[in-house]
Parts: structure tokens; sequence; C-alpha cells
């Protein structure tokens, strides 16, 4: 268990490119143990971008990411090994490899990386299947899975080595609102009873409230609120209330170019 | 760390009463298993076990596995299995994985 209130993840500054196009732009906030952060925002805004930075998928510059307090971009083989063993991530597809069963998928990081016996690994499984409601689902194949269950096996998998920080993308996507609701419980439960510090990406705004205790709103890759789920619904910013009331964008629709597009298709 | 104490008790000891002290988790696993599957199988006539965790003070689903394991091979061998004292960190995490009427739990550790 982690102590709670200690600043587990601190960003400063971060500014992230694909190619010449800059993504992330100047993100700063501070995560702390034993508390859920969500990151909210519109398809496309860097959300999953920045999880991929928190979890070393993609590099980060120096200076920007801190992990209990050490630059993580200066981590060698051996640090980043460390922390992928205290962390967890559900992947927005569930990302289960698909020439093994759902349990063998679940398994396989408890065989790779403890020297638990057999029969406490299958036990293990059981349980997290059941853990996601997923229990008798073992010897099926990832193709035999709905998408929302493929992505409930996949958080079974995150949570074979019963992570100390668990991210997740996504969670609720695919899923029907009972099923998304008994998510969200669990993902308390888990802060509750492992003390598990969580950083949850998502767009579904009740799941956000329900469990967030600290959130940042992202558009065009930028924060544009950050605080608790309170301090965030009183915010006056016009893009926040915009997002949180679920209004359309009037002005994205460039009407001039559109047509401008549409005439230079060719007369075959 | 998890040490682990047994005391065999009973007329014909068929009486076994271990205490698991410390923290049940991941790295101590294996070694805790060994121990504790070693003691049952090295009794012919056992017919009640009961574990005090009143000393445990934590455990991750590893250590919950190794309970729910020791638990089968017990019953299997037609015996009785008790848990007893969790402190509510603990139960917190049986509760979670949902195995704490499996386990037969019980807040007291005296005997009838």
């Amino acid at each position: 268990m982690t102590e709670p209130d200690r600043e587990l993840i601190r960003v400063r500054g971060l500014n992230s490119f694909y190619g010449r196009k800059q993504v992330l732009r100047d993100l700063s906030f501070s995560v702390e143990a034993n508390r859920i952060f969500v990151i909210m925002g519109m398809s496309g805004c860097g959300k999953s971008t920045l999880l991929k930075h928190l979890v070393g998928l993609k590099p980060s510059p120096p200076g920007s990411i801190y992990i209990e307090g050490k630059d993580i971009s200066g981590w060698n083989h051996a640090q980043w090994n460390n922390y992928w063993l205290r962390i967890g991530i559900l992947f927005q597809n569930g990302a289960l490899f698909n020439s093994m069963t759902v349990a063998q998928n679940i398994a396989l990081p408890l065989m790779v990386h403890t020297n638990l016996p057999k029969e406490i690994i299958e036990i293990m499984v059981e349980m997290k299947l059941h853990m996601v409601g997923l229990s008798g689902t073992g010897a099926l194949m990832p193709s035999q899975l709905s998408g929302g269950m493929r992505k409930r096996a996949g958080l079974a998998r995150a949570l074979s080595m019963d992570p100390e920080i668990l991210f997740v993308d996504e969670p609720s996507s695919g899923l029907d609102p009972i099923t998304a609701a008994g998510l969200d419980e669990l993902l308390l439960s888990l802060k509750e009873t492992f003390g598990m510090t969580l950083v949850v990406v998502t767009h579904e705004l009740e799941s956000a409230f329900r469990i967030g205790d600290q959130m940042v709103v992202m558009d065009q890759g930028r924060i544009i609120a950050y605080g608790t789920p309170e301090e965030i619904r009183q915010m006056n910013d016009p893009r926040v209330q915009q997002f949180l009331s679920r209004r359309p964008d009037e002005e994205h629709r460039d009407y001039d170019s559109y047509i401008s597009r549409l005439c230079k298709v060719k007369r075959r | 760390m998890c040490s682990v104490e047994i005391n065999r008790a009973g007329d014909d000891g068929d009486r076994l009463d271990m205490s698991l002290r410390g923290k049940l988790v991941r790295g101590e696993v294996k070694a805790v298993m060994e121990r504790m599957l070693r003691e049952i199988h090295s009794s012919s006539n056992l017919k009640h076990v009961t574990v005090n965790i009143s000393s445990l003070e934590w455990i991750d689903t590893a250590g919950v596995a190794l309970l729910v394991l020791f638990c089968q091979r017990i019953r299997a061998m037609g015996g009785t299995f008790r848990l007893v004292k969790p402190n509510e960190k603990v139960l917190k995490v049986f509760k979670l994985a949902q195995v704490e009427g499996f386990l037969s739990i019980e807040d007291g550790n005296d005997r009838a």
C-alpha cells in the first residue's frame, strides 16, 4: 500500500510532438498517492498520448515528468523495469495476445515476473476474472469475446500483479451502463482496499465525476481545467462548461472550406 | 516478511493451530506455502486446522490465493478449516476477492 497524500507523479511543462505536430502543450499537474486522477477531454485532445508518457511508452523531455521525485527522462533499463513491475496498464483496446486464452493472458505477467507456483497463479487468475465480472471465461480466446469483455479481460491482466499504480485508458467505452457502473465500483474498491493510485483517461462525464478525486480537462493538447470534481463543475471557462454540458462546437464546421473541397473533386 | 508458527494439539494430534505474522505478499507466498503444505502432508490424522491471522498486517491477492489453496487441500483431506481474527484491512481484501464465505472467516479464535 502507498502512503496517502504523497505526491507520486509530478508533471511540469510537458510538451509532446508527433513529428512536427505538437500534441501536448505545457502540461503541469500532480497525482497524489491513493487517489483517482481523471484525465478528461474530447477525442484527439492528447489524453492517450499523455498516458503514454506517464507509463514510459513515449520518451519525455528532461524535467517534465517525475515519479516519486525522480526525473524519468534519465532512467536506465533497470529503473524502467522496476517501475513497470509496480504499475498496471489497461490499453484502450484491451491489448490481449490473440494467440493465448484469456486465462493465459492474465497469468502471463505472473509467470514471467514471479516465482509463484502454478496452482497459486491459477487461483489468482480466477479471482481477477471474477473481480471484472468475467468468471468462467478463462478458456476462451480473445476473438471469442465482445469488445467490452476484451476490455475487462485487459483490466484483469492489468491487475494481475496487484499494481501500486493503475493506468486505465477509457475503461467504460463499449460497455453497457450497468457493466460500466460495476467497473467504476471496482476502481473505487481497488483504491479503498489496496491503497492503489489510479490514473484514468475517459470522456465519460458521469463516470469521471463519480470516481475522480482530482481531474484535468484537456482541449487541443492543453489543460483547460484542473482541480477536484467540485472545483471543475464551478469553473466559468466557456470551453469547460461546453464540455461538461455536452454542447457541440458550432464553429468547427468550416462551411466555406467544405464547399471548396467539394468543388475540387474532379469529374470522372 | 511473513512468519508461520505451528502448534499441534488435540488428543491424537488431530488439531493444527497455525499463526501467520507480518505481510503475506507475493514474494513470501512460495516459502510460506511450502511450510504449510509440508505440515499437513506430514500428518495422517489431521481433522481440524485453524489459521490465526490476528498478527497478519497485510495480504495481497497472491496471499489470498495461498489461503484458498490451503483451505481446499484440507477440505479435500476431509478436514475442517477456520481462518480467525483478520484485521480490517485484510478483511477488505478478502471481501474484494469475494472469498470470505469460502474461507470460513471468524472474528474469534476460541474453539469449543
